[in-house]
């Protein structure tokens, strides 16, 4: 896989990340808005909602590099009937405009939280399709490794896991931020995060459990398919064994230092600034091991045919 | 190449050598405590670079295997010091904003790409020390020097701001040496066959790791195609690690002359801390020796108000006293008292001090100010702030022209009921301190207590002529008085003689007439002497006893022998004396009356008693022809005067008498410590 074809990758996990952070942003909003009110909640997720809305441009200015003529990108969208990259490009604009909707009102109007709640979810809604469509891309008959409804579970898969992740690294640097700059909701936050904390780190490890599982079944259904099939599955173990390795070494280490924390900071046997640093760091393996398994998703596929 | 490389290795093993002798100083420099940092990446770095001259000089293979193990794990590791360096220099040295912290958290995904991406390029067939040569130079030598030399660019910035203009420029120079490091060491990385090394190193060929196919590119890459060893060594005929070793000498000798400036400036700074702290301290001693003046002069001023009350001076002269001082002492340039007089009570000014004089009014003088009745009978007491209106400082400086500008007012009460006012007022300056306020209210007790002192004189003298008239009347009744009503009886029976013709009965009861009257002159002329017989003159207790007893010798022709055994003085309270000539006059008058004695010897004596006490001691001896005392019972009530006199200054007194054998009265009198007796005179005095 040469440089320019590493805008797929690129694209496909902020895309993912950005809707699976929104997913659980939104989710802890609900809770938020139910405990400390409705401003004081829309004021705390506006950074993570920027950052969100930033990924979804860098996903969608990645997306580009792998195009010839970046400039008629938008041709692409002319062929919704029949296309599932059209589609997919068309719910990616949605998810950006709708969270744009949402920054907008959140940092230049005051108020209108039942607006940003519904913009929310219909972004979320425009998200998960564009991921659907995203993956329906890949279901090639003549790619036996990819033509599977697996592809579809594991990029949902991957936005949620890459979501509750990011979105924890999302609120412990918003906290952080607060506390340095003394803001009066700091105490809010923390609260937030302390709640939060334990379930994303739950719903961490219940995906990521079901990823390898999925790419058990993956690898059982390859070994049993036709030469595309069982090549890929030789460059998946054979070639790419590290990076197969490493993925999966880099997404439980993750995970569990995510749980780690999460217990830790229940139990409060863990300052905040370590807490800091092992989120990062548990984000930062999580991420490399989803990348990874991008790469190898796209390196070991073999086209049957000419 | 070898001897560059030698220099090469020479230049980073200088930067760690002095880094790490640079850090041995131990002071708290926040710059110092990131140099063990610098020095272990100067020290691993140099090895490398020597590795290599190793390499390029050719070495067994079996050694080669091992020094390319061991600068494979250098490289890394030198990248990571350098990373730890640089995130020092530019986290703890100047504290980072806020937003900062943001920084982090949204790196994480680019981080993440990049390191994936690298993790990638390993799998290729092409040498495993080049992805970690090149990896480790794009990830961490890179990321280390931008760091660091941001770092510096923030305290060239701080420097600068600081005023510190010639450390700012070290700074400035350091953070772009920091910052050609980052390029020359982090960028230009050897020729690799996968991005983005391929990238600008535009005439390698393409290696498809899943085909295992290698062809040359359509087109150059040419974007930043000299950020290649050979490019760089093509363009300036100087091979890269002449551009590092150059990057190190800089680093190496503005770091270090950037510390030693570091060092002059810290001394600057003490020298200069030190001098405003003796400034300081010179400023607060000088500040407390005004303070303490001034609250000597306070209370030599207040001693010496108590001692005009004392000595029952004139009231009006202890209020002019008071006005006069008050007004010098607070610097202003009036000072009022006035008094409520009259039934509807009228504020009217009693005295007054100015910069002209200082006088008591004659003439009423109303005082209407609006900040002084308030006071008087609200606030208590005032000070004027900024912001008066002009009206309420009109009629404060009486007898003067200029008006006040500033005024402090405090309240005289007496018994919790408001009776005058005291005020200050100034033409110009500064305004009253709550100091000044406190000050004046000090005065304002002692104008009370002088009008009070004054009303309790008046009071004790009243009493003291009462107390004298009803014992004139007394001796009278009891001597005088007997003695004329004797005399009415005497006349009526001369009468009674003289018309029945009797001469002899007539000439005796006339001797006896005779002898009444002189026993009532004596009476009188004792009674004179003793009014006369007074401490007040300044003679002193034994001149008047001698005095006293002179005087009575001669009034009743009684022999007197006066005997002062005490060299110095008596040391007796003041109280002691007045009861001892007291003591001393009843005894003279029973030896007069009673005793038919020829003489009588009166002699003190001071003596220690057991428990180291000084004593005084008094006899009163006559050769009369004494009396019979039982027990010593004291009926007599002259006798018990006596006794309860020295009783009551904490004495005692005893009376030894026999028929015939004359009488001897001997009183004992505590006398008071020297300290103690000293006290007493000064407050006396």
């Amino acid at each position: 896989m040469n440089v320019r074809e590493w805008a797929l990758p690129v694209y496909t996990i902020l895309m993912q990340l950005a809707v699976g952070a929104l997913l659980g942003l939104w989710l802890i909003r609900a809770g938020g808005i139910r405990q400390h009110g409705r401003s004081v909640t829309d004021h705390i997720i506006r950074i993570p909602v920027l950052a969100i809305l930033l990924t979804n441009i860098a996903a969608i200015i990645g997306s580009h590099f792998h195009l010839s003529h970046p400039i008629f990108s938008l041709l692409a969208t002319l062929n919704l009937r029949s296309s599932w990259l059209s589609r997919e490009i068309l719910f990616t604009i949605s998810f950006f405009l709708l969270v744009s909707g949402i920054a907008y009102i959140q940092w230049f109007t005051y108020g209108h939280s039942r607006l940003i709640t519904v913009l929310g979810w219909l972004a979320l809604l425009m998200g998960s399709l564009s991921i659907y469509c995203m993956s329906h891309i890949y279901l090639l008959p003549t790619h036996s490794s990819w033509n599977s409804s697996l592809t579809v579970i594991s990029f949902l898969l991957s936005a949620i896991v890459l979501g509750v992740t990011a979105v924890a690294v999302l609120l412990v640097m918003d906290l952080k931020v607060s506390e340095v700059a003394g803001a009066a909701d700091t105490a809010v936050r923390r609260q937030i995060v302390h709640q939060s904390f334990v379930w994303l780190a739950g719903v961490a490890g219940g995906t990521a459990v079901i990823t390898l599982i999925l790419n058990l079944i993956l690898i059982m259904m390859l070994s049993q398919g036709e030469l595309s099939a069982l090549t890929s599955l030789f460059l998946l173990l054979g070639l790419y064994q590290p990076l197969f390795g490493l993925r999966y070494i880099a997404l439980f280490t993750g995970v569990g230092w995510f749980g780690l924390t999460a217990y830790m900071l229940l139990h409060n046997r863990k300052p905040r600034f370590e807490m800091t640093t092992t989120i990062y760091l548990a984000c930062l393996l999580v991420l490399i091991s989803e990348i990874l398994g991008r790469f190898l998703f796209y390196a070991t596929h073999v086209r049957t045919g000419i | 190449m070898i001897a560059v490389y030698f220099f090469y290795g020479l230049a980073f093993f200088t930067l760690g050598l002095a880094a790490g002798l640079q850090s041995r100083y131990g002071d708290d420099l926040p710059l110092r405590k990131q140099l063990p940092w610098l020095a272990a990446f100067g020290f691993a770095y140099a090895t490398i670079a020597w590795l290599d001259m190793f390499h390029t000089y050719g070495t067994d293979p079996e050694v080669y295997q091992i020094t390319n193990v061991i600068r494979m794990i250098l490289q890394p590791t030198s990248g990571l010091l350098l990373l730890i360096f640089g995130w020092g220099v530019l986290t703890k040295i100047i504290p980072l904003p806020a937003w900062s912290h943001l920084i982090p958290g949204l790196l994480i995904v680019p981080i993440a790409f990049v390191i994936t991406y690298a993790s990638t390029t390993f799998i290729t067939p092409s040498p495993i020390e080049i992805p970690i040569d090149i990896w480790s130079r794009y990830l961490l030598y890179l990321p280390g020097s931008i760091m660091a030399g941001i770092g510096f660019l923030r305290q060239w910035r701080e420097q600068k701001g600081r005023g510190y203009y010639d450390v700012a420029g070290l700074m400035l120079a350091t953070g772009l040496a920091f910052l050609f490091e980052a390029f020359v060491v982090g960028l230009v990385v050897p020729a690799a066959p996968y991005g983005p090394a391929s990238y600008y190193n535009y005439n390698r060929t393409i290696y498809d790791a899943f085909s295992g196919e290698q062809a040359e590119p359509e087109k150059p890459f040419g974007l930043m195609n000299w950020l290649d060893y050979d490019q760089v060594l093509e363009t300036t005929g100087l091979p890269i690690q002449f551009w590092r070793m150059l990057s190190a000498f800089a680093v190496t000798a503005f770091v270090v002359r950037g510390l030693d400036v570091f060092d002059a400036i810290r001394k600057r700074q003490m020298r200069e801390l030190q001098i405003e702290r003796d400034r300081a301290q010179k400023l607060a001693i000088e500040a407390q020796s005004a303070a303490r003046q001034t609250a000597e002069n306070w209370t030599d001023a207040l001693i010496s108000i108590s001692r005009h009350i004392a000595e029952l001076e004139d009231v009006d002269d202890i209020l002019l006293y008071i006005v006069d001082n008050g007004r010098k002492l607070l610097h202003s340039n009036f000072m009022g008292l006035a008094l409520l007089t009259g039934d509807l009570p009228d504020l009217e000014l009693k005295c007054f001090a100015n910069d002209s004089q200082t006088k008591i009014v004659d003439s009423p003088v109303k005082v209407e100010n609006p900040l002084i009745l308030n006071t008087l009978y609200h606030t208590g007491s005032y000070c004027s702030g900024v912001g008066e209106p002009p009206e309420n400082f009109e009629n404060l400086c009486f007898f003067g022209q200029n008006v006040a500008s500033m005024v402090a007012v405090v309240q005289l009460h007496l018994d919790d009921k408001p009776i005058g006012a005291l005020w200050i007022a100034r033409h110009e300056g500064q305004s009253y301190s709550e100091t000044d306020l406190i000050w004046l209210e000090c005065l304002a007790d002692q104008v009370v207590i002088a009008i009070q002192h004054g009303l309790m004189t008046s009071q004790l003298q009243s009493f003291s002529i009462i107390e004298e008239r009803g014992r004139i009347a007394r001796e009278m009744h009891d001597g005088l008085a007997q003695v004329l009503g004797y005399l009415n009886l005497q006349v009526q029976t001369l009468e009674t003689l003289l018309k029945r013709g009797k001469q002899n009965a007539l000439r005796a009861e006339l001797d006896q007439m005779r002898q009444a009257v002189q026993l009532a002159h004596a009476d009188v002329r004792e009674n004179i002497l003793s009014l006369r017989t007074t401490l007040a003159n300044e003679k002193g207790l034994v001149s008047a006893i001698d005095e006293y007893l002179n005087e009575f010798g001669i009034q009743t022709r009684i022999e007197t022998q006066f005997k002062n055994e005490v060299g110095g003085p008596l040391n007796l309270a003041s109280l002691a004396e007045v009861q001892l000539v007291c003591i001393l006059q009843e005894a003279l008058t029973n030896v007069r009356k009673h005793a038919q004695a020829n003489s009588v010897r009166v002699r003190i004596v001071q003596k220690q008693a057991d428990n180291q006490c000084e004593y005084l001691l008094m006899e009163v001896i006559d050769d009369g022809i004494g009396f019979v005392s039982q027990n010593g019972d004291m009926r007599s009530f002259g006798l018990q005067t006596m006794h309860e006199r020295a009783q009551a200054v904490g004495g005692d007194l005893k009376v030894h008498s026999r028929l015939g054998e004359g009488t001897s009265i001997l009183c004992r009198f505590p006398c008071l410590a020297e300290e103690k007796l000293r006290k007493q005179n000064l407050v006396l005095q």
